[in-house]
């Protein structure tokens, strides 16, 4: 995080301060939205806020500051994704996805152990079950960043893998193995934490 | 004729990954006969199919509540925010 040193006029201050207040909220929401974490919708919002009060000369009088607010936080939100994708980050993910894999596979890549589904024909049920759902909410914020940023974009905008690996700055054989294993991770967080009553 | 069987099949960790490559790309004609062979016989990928679609369609219910979801920035929040406009 940073903030600003340069003193610019007090005019703008005043009116980045008053977009904060009217557009703050929404743009905290949309943050979270596509972030699933409330610390990094919190960072991204405050990175946006100060890159505007930076820029202010670039906004153009008389257009929507909302808009112009939003193409700042969009371009964080994907700067944050691509940055989630670090050389360190991948390889101590790598390491989780091993794990997680040697446990569900044997040597020769078949089911160490035959698991009968979650569920049986209560799929309706379970999707309007509110415990269900909190639970699984939790194991999708509990996903390392860069498996839980594939799943957010496979499901936010419906986007191509193409598109999505272009995003995270991935290759495409790596999101198929991203997904694969963020799948797998949800599902072994919900076998540990749901029970079906 | 074994390591014919072994070429012609998939293991249930490449069936997976298969079925996730499906959901995002359209695969080979070779890719998608391996993985309906291996979806017939296979009865533990076909449990991990049926949960899967589950979690997939509840992914999908939980983002589009979010979406739906008004958050407030808190007073601690909002006042970090400003000491870095300061």
């Amino acid at each position: 995080m940073y903030s600003v040193t340069a003193k610019s006029t007090s005019n703008s201050h005043q009116e980045i301060i008053k977009w904060l207040n009217k557009y703050g909220d929404d743009m905290y929401s949309w943050a979270y939205y596509k972030t699933s974490s409330k610390e990094t919708a919190e960072d991204l919002v405050q990175d946006s806020m100060v890159s505007a009060y930076k820029s202010f000369e670039k906004y153009k009088s008389g257009t929507n500051p909302k808009t112009w607010l939003y193409t700042i936080l969009n371009n964080k939100i994907i700067d944050y994704y691509r940055a989630s994708n670090t050389s360190k980050s991948i390889n101590e993910t790598s390491l989780i996805g091993n794990s997680l894999e040697g446990y569900k596979y044997d040597s020769n890549g078949i089911f160490a152990k035959v698991q009968d589904p979650l569920w049986g024909n209560t799929e309706e049920h379970l999707l309007d079950n509110s415990e269900f759902n909190d639970i699984l909410s939790n194991c999708i914020n509990a996903l390392p960043p860069n498996w839980r940023n594939v799943i957010l974009g496979k499901y936010f905008h419906h986007k191509k893998g193409s598109e999505i690996s272009k995003d995270l700055g991935i290759t495409s054989s790596n999101l198929w193995q991203m997904a694969h294993r963020a799948k797998l991770q949800l599902k072994t967080c919900l076998d540990q934490n749901w029970k079906d009553n | 004729m074994k390591g014919l069987m072994k070429i012609a099949m998939l293991s249930c960790k490449q069936s997976s990954i298969l079925s996730e490559k499906q959901e995002l790309v359209n695969l080979s004609i070779v890719e998608s006969i391996k993985l309906k062979m291996h979806a017939k016989m296979c009865t533990a990928s076909k449990s991990l199919s049926i949960d899967n679609k589950l979690i997939d369609q509840a992914v999908l219910k939980i983002l589009e509540q979010r979406k739906e979801q008004n958050m407030s920035l808190t007073a601690a929040q909002r006042e970090k925010i400003l000491q870095a406009l300061r």
